[in-house]
């Protein structure tokens, strides 16, 4: 069924003489899969086959020099019941949460701020959204010679804290570092998504109610925020995305020190596939960020309908 | 502001006027506290990099580099730099390429054409998102060493010629170009390759160069990937050149490094100032439908 009628209408005089073997249709159906065949080929090798090949390596017992073997649950029971690892899940429920709100309330109120403000936008706007487009790599190295024992930091502080600060040798103070490199990197992103779902908002509403008499706070309160919403949701999840894939910045600052205070999951992971060679534990703990980021991506997919994305 | 300060404009002079002046000192006050947290760390690492070594740290703080030292910007080349920032050059030329030409057939082709599976075909490109190397890192490493790309430029390229988000920005712009264009090219015997290389992708410029852009900062800036596909020192990439002199050497010459960081930084801040309204607007536009 693949084409005749519409082909034959549209085909000229001379190739209804001949018949084409491949009717005009269906050629270009064939067009089709052949521009979508490149990706789709380079994405079911390099994304779903590692993905079905880690479930399989979860399985596993492999150290990359004597060949695999299967040992069933193994590294799932070990996940759930090795310190190293659950001190690991509680870091990174404790870094998502800790990173993520003070990140989006940041990035609110900047972008009121931004928004309420009558020159000189774009240039804040550049100004704070750098950091983002920049290697988080280079990020964390400037970082880490502001934390710098003597450095910066501690020159800052020294009139409260003499002997300086351990801003990253300190367990309880690691995470909230690396977490403040974290913020000052992206916030600027988050930032300009708010700004402009603000600068969508028609001025009649904002007019209306300074007529009415609202002040500041009951303008934010109750025009922006409401008409904000479907971004601030969207903010928050793309965070939460982002948060979880976290690697760059703690590799560079902490390493998942120290006392592991720092090891989250993607650290974990690395760590404990090409330091201690465990290929199979850490698929069997990879699975956790899955399905932790489909959760996510579904929540994202079924509040924002794809064709709007 | 527009929206405010309009809306607080109509009306009443005067007393207001001074309330209004307040709220803009606050506001001010909010954004010049911000902007030195998000300066200060530049202009330090800017200046830092200029520094003899015993300067960098010096108690009290320098800001000033008693002399500037613009051999820190020369030293680290007799090293293996220079290899590293061309070893970062390829990856990323080709890796900002290939997606222009892959991702744009690819969203051309769930655009504007029906086969069967199209519908499978894009809901299995979107939920790749909820693949990213982080969850597949240990077998994604296993099979390029299986083919043998282990310290090659192909296990640090293959893997990111075709990106997601790149599939999906160009199904979207396509939807938005009228299929007529198309139609009429068709019945004008043009062949299908012509079509999308000359008629199609040349009014897809705008989503091309918002790729291109995207690409670029994130394969440049990418090290998770490199990190494990990589070991040998001429294979390293900027971001595994930094990490090394960082942790690898006993005493890292911290101005170098900084000024190998500034080095670093350089194409992406220059391609920022040139595009920077795409690059905002790519960010934005990401949020704006949702």
């Amino acid at each position: 069924m693949a084409g005749g009628f519409p082909a034959t209408a549209r085909s000229s005089p001379v190739s209804s003489v001949r018949r084409p073997r491949i009717t005009y249709i269906t050629a270009q159906k064939l067009w089709g899969v052949a521009f979508v065949l490149p990706v789709l080929l380079l994405f079911l090798g390099f994304r779903l086959y590692p993905m079905l090949r880690a479930v399989e390596i979860s399985f596993q017992r492999y150290d990359l020099l004597s060949p695999p073997r299967w040992v069933g649950l193994d590294n799932y029971v070990f996940m759930f019941s090795n310190e190293r690892v659950l001190n690991s899940f509680k870091v990174t429920a404790i870094f998502i949460v800790g990173q993520t709100i003070p990140l989006v309330l940041v990035a609110l109120v900047l972008a009121i701020v931004l928004f309420s403000l009558p020159r000189f936008r774009h240039l804040f706007e550049l100004t704070f959204y750098f950091p983002v487009v920049m290697t988080t790599v280079v990020a964390a190295l400037i970082w880490l010679t502001l934390f710098y024992p003597r450095g910066l930091l501690d020159q800052l502080v020294a009139p409260w804290f003499p002997q300086g600060v351990p801003w990253l040798t300190s367990p309880l103070l690691a995470l909230p570092s690396v977490i403040v490199v974290d913020i000052w990197k992206s916030t600027g992103y988050y930032m300009i998504i708010l700004l402009a779902g603000l600068l969508a908002i028609p001025n009649e509403y904002l007019e209306a109610a300074a007529i009415d008499g609202a002040g500041t706070m009951a303008r934010i309160r109750h025009i922006l925020l409401p008409l904000l919403r479907p971004q601030l949701t969207f903010v928050v999840i793309i965070a939460l995305i982002n948060t979880v894939q976290a690697f760059d910045s703690f590799y560079v600052l902490t390493r998942g020190g120290p006392a592991d205070a720092t090891r989250i999951l993607p650290i974990e992971i690395y760590l404990r596939a090409f330091q201690l060679l465990e290929m199979g534990r850490a698929a069997a703990i990879s699975m956790v960020l899955f399905l932790f980021l489909m959760v996510l991506s579904l929540l994202q997919f079924k509040l924002f309908k794809v064709e709007e994305l | 502001m527009s929206a405010v300060a309009q809306a607080g404009a109509i009306g009443r002079p005067g007393s207001f006027r001074i309330r209004r002046a307040l709220g803009y000192a606050v506001l001010y006050a909010v954004l010049i506290l911000f902007s030195v947290f998000m300066l200060v760390p530049f202009v330090f690492a800017l200046l830092g990099s200029l520094k003899p070594e015993p300067e960098v740290f010096a108690v009290p703080i320098r800001w000033l580099p008693s002399e500037p030292q613009w051999q820190n910007y020369v030293l680290p080349f007799e090293k293996n730099v220079g290899r590293y920032f061309l070893n970062s050059l390829i990856v990323s030329g080709v890796q900002t390429v290939a997606p222009l030409l892959l991702c744009s057939m690819a969203g051309y082709s769930l655009a504007k054409f029906s086969y069967p599976g199209r519908n499978l075909a894009f809901i299995f490109i979107l939920s790749t998102i909820m693949l990213p190397i982080q969850v597949t890192l240990v077998p994604t490493f296993l099979i390029i060493k299986e083919l043998g790309w282990v310290n090659t430029y192909a296990g640090l390229i293959v893997p990111g010629l075709a990106t997601t988000f790149g599939t999906f920005l160009m199904r979207q712009f396509f939807l938005s170009i009228p299929s007529e264009y198309i139609d009429a090219a068709r019945i004008d015997g043009a062949s299908e390759p012509r079509i999308f290389w000359t008629i199609m992708l040349p009014m897809c410029r705008p989503a091309l160069s918002a790729l291109a852009i995207f690409s670029f900062t994130g394969s440049w800036n990418s090290f998770l990937w490199p990190l494990v596909v990589v070991n040998q020192d001429e294979m390293r990439t900027i971001p595994l050149g930094i990490v090394f002199y960082i942790g690898e050497q006993r005493a890292p010459e911290y101005g170098q490094l900084l000024a190998v960081a500034v080095l670093a930084t350089l194409p992406v801040l220059a391609l920022f100032m040139v595009m920077q309204r795409e690059f905002i607007r790519g960010a934005a536009i990401s949020g704006l439908k949702g």
